[in-house]
């Protein structure tokens, strides 16, 4: 699918959420409305429990909103099936979390390559992107490594390499420094300012203002709504 | 996502919980050790025993006092029996069209002397010239009893191979005298050596005319009477109890006062007997896989809980519900045919240290070796469904969370 520069990646409309614990309903959205452009940098700012995980959950399709309708590359994703989901995270959206979320016994080469296994790609071609995108950052020596003999900026490398590995449109990332120390944290930023460069997308969520500041664009959410 | 990968995947995480798989695959070890073992016995006993009957040759009808198979309360009433005698052999013979052969015989144990040297404990068998047909056991040198030979009560005989290297070392026995009971008889043939069946040796035997036997033994010994028949063994055998019943006045409706033994009879005796082992194992083996099963089903439980986080990660990354299903299904088929494989192996095992202890042959089919990894992979799949399911079906965003 190609997309055009300046068109809307994302078309958020009214997006509200309800979780129902028991007979107390709570609202975590509440009628959000967000546009993010093709090759845009976006941060997502606000306090734990204002929602801001809630919404990268549905606008990375691993949740669906309760009601509203999202559109991703100018698809209606908002009702599609788990499987179709599914199908869309592992071509259209690379993940980048705060504890890394590495399968611990697989080397990293085999941690990058995972997407690319679901998406049924011949075993030579998985290994020569996931190996190019490893040297691009910078763990080329690292690929038969397992996590546990990493550092934590390390790890994280590995984490946007598995993002990144899939050519996604959308790079989603969950308060990425939150696990490192500044200056390691300061070296993944720079890294994402890298990603931003080559016309990437990116939301990145997190509730340090020294994150969200290096994005083109800060959206503040709080009680479930954009400001 | 492939099967190659699955399959890596599946062995992986048996090799990473090397002794959980291995003790929790124990139950399918032992299910699939019973089948293969038993397995292996019986079609080793199988071959050995039908191999054996063969020999006793399944055409033949043997007319007797006592049946072959019977239980211990019926001895008292085979032994209230008369006697068959030469001339029932005879009537027979006369009466019965379908029948094409008929041979009496007798048997009896005794000590045979050569000169100096004695062998007790030797079959003597009287009968007449048909007998080596109807036996399959046959003269290598010399000759066999002849219609003279048993009209004239000669004291000749026919010896075994065992008797000609007990009793006669270096000396050719043709020609030469042995004493039978005490009475002089002259060999005039060896048979061929023919080996054991059941156990008991078929060359530790003397072949004498019934005449003869008659006159030094008397005739207080009920006969055995061997009959070919000339197409159907049902025919010839109805025919035989027909002229028996009349001639030993059985009343109508009373039963048989003589026994009319087949290899059939044995067949099937050894086919009940076989039956009940294969139940036996059967109930031991369905019992094991089902245990096995649960404990396939409860270790894969744990696993799936254990790896929330990864099954998470899995599904974040694009991993739909079926690959997540196929993995786990993929895994407890692994373990359980690692369980099953093991089992193969101790089974042969086992089955080669019994048979090399009672002498019971075994083989190794290799349809038990195929039924032995069908039924562990089975087992598997069908106590896999359940654990897999709920994995395949966690929500993503909560297995994330997962600590």
């Amino acid at each position: 699918m190609v997309v055009k520069k300046n068109m809307n990646l994302i078309e958020a409309k009214d997006i509200t959420r309800t979780y129902k614990i028991g007979t107390v309903e709570i609202h975590a959205l509440r009628s959000v409305n967000l546009n993010v452009r093709q090759g845009e940098y976006v941060s997502v700012m606000g306090h734990s429990g204002s929602g801001k995980s809630t919404l990268m959950h549905i606008l990375g399709c691993l949740d669906t909103p309760t009601s509203g309708k999202y559109r991703l590359k100018g698809m209606d994703v908002t009702s599609l099936s788990e499987e179709r989901l599914a199908t869309i995270r592992n071509r259209e959206i690379g993940f980048i979390f705060q504890t890394f979320n590495l399968l611990s016994r697989a080397s990293v080469l085999h941690n990058v390559e995972l997407p690319l296994i679901y998406r049924g790609l011949p075993s030579k071609e998985r290994k020569r992107k996931s190996i190019s995108v490893l040297e691009n950052v910078g763990l080329g020596d690292r690929i038969n490594h397992h996590p546990n003999q990493l550092s934590g900026g390390e790890r994280q490398r590995v984490a946007i390499a598995r993002a990144i590995v899939i050519n996604p449109s959308l790079i989603l990332a969950d308060e990425p420094t939150g696990n490192l120390d500044s200056k390691t944290g300061e070296e993944i930023l720079t890294l994402f300012d890298e990603i931003y460069r080559e016309g990437n997308t990116l939301i990145v969520v997190t509730h340090e203002r020294y994150v969200a500041k290096r994005a083109e664009r800060i959206v503040h959410i709080k009680d479930g709504s954009i400001r | 996502m492939n099967i190659k990968e699955s399959v890596y995947l599946a062995f992986d995480a048996v090799y990473t919980h090397k002794l959980r798989s291995v003790l929790t695959t124990l139950g399918i070890t032992i299910g699939v050790m019973t089948v293969i073992a038993v397995v292996s016995l019986i079609t080793g006993l199988n071959k050995k025993i039908k191999g054996e009957l063969s020999a006793i040759g399944s055409n033949i009808i043997y007319v007797q006092k006592y049946s072959w198979v019977h239980t211990g309360g019926d001895w008292w009433k085979f032994r209230g029996r008369k006697n068959l005698e030469i001339a029932d052999a005879d009537a027979i013979a006369r009466l019965c069209s379908e029948v094409k052969e008929v041979v009496p015989s007798t048997y009896r144990r005794t000590t045979v002397k050569y000169r100096d040297k004695n062998r007790e404990g030797v079959q003597i068998v009287g009968t007449g010239p048909l007998w080596q047909d109807i036996e399959g056991h046959f003269v290598e040198y010399g000759r066999f009893l002849t219609n003279f030979d048993v009209r004239r009560r000669k004291f000749v005989c026919i010896i075994g191979d065992e008797i000609v290297e007990n009793l006669f070392e270096k000396t050719d026995p043709i020609g030469n005298k042995i004493k039978v009971a005490g009475n002089k008889f002259q060999v005039v043939g060896i048979l061929e050596k023919k080996g054991k069946i059941f156990g008991s040796s078929m060359d530790n035997i003397v072949v004498i005319p019934i005449s003869s036997f008659h006159k030094i033994f008397g005739k207080r010994r009920s006969i055995s009477i061997m009959v070919v028949p000339k197409g159907e063994k049902e025919k010839a055998i109805d025919q035989i109890r027909g002229v028996l019943r009349m001639r030993r006045k059985v009343g109508y409706g009373k039963e048989d006062d003589f026994s009319i033994n087949t290899q059939d009879l044995l067949m099937d005796m050894y086919n009940k007997l076989t039956g009940a082992a294969f139940a036996v194992m059967l109930g031991v083996t369905s019992l094991s896989l089902i245990i096995g099963g649960i404990g396939i089903m409860n270790i894969m439980l744990v696993s799936v809980t254990e790896r929330t986080r990864e099954i998470g990660i899995r599904k974040a990354i694009g991993a739909r519900k079926k690959d997540i299903l196929w993995q786990f299904l993929i895994e407890a088929m692994g373990i359980s045919s690692v369980g099953g494989v093991i089992g193969i192996i101790l089974g042969f095992t086992v089955a080669k240290v019994i048979s090399s202890f009672s002498r019971i042959p075994s083989t190794i089919p290799i349809w038990s070796v195929l039924l032995g990894i069908g039924f562990s992979c089975g087992v598997g799949l069908f106590f896999g469904i359940f654990p897999s399911l709920k994995a395949a079906k966690l929500n993503p965003i909560e297995a994330l969370r997962y600590e």
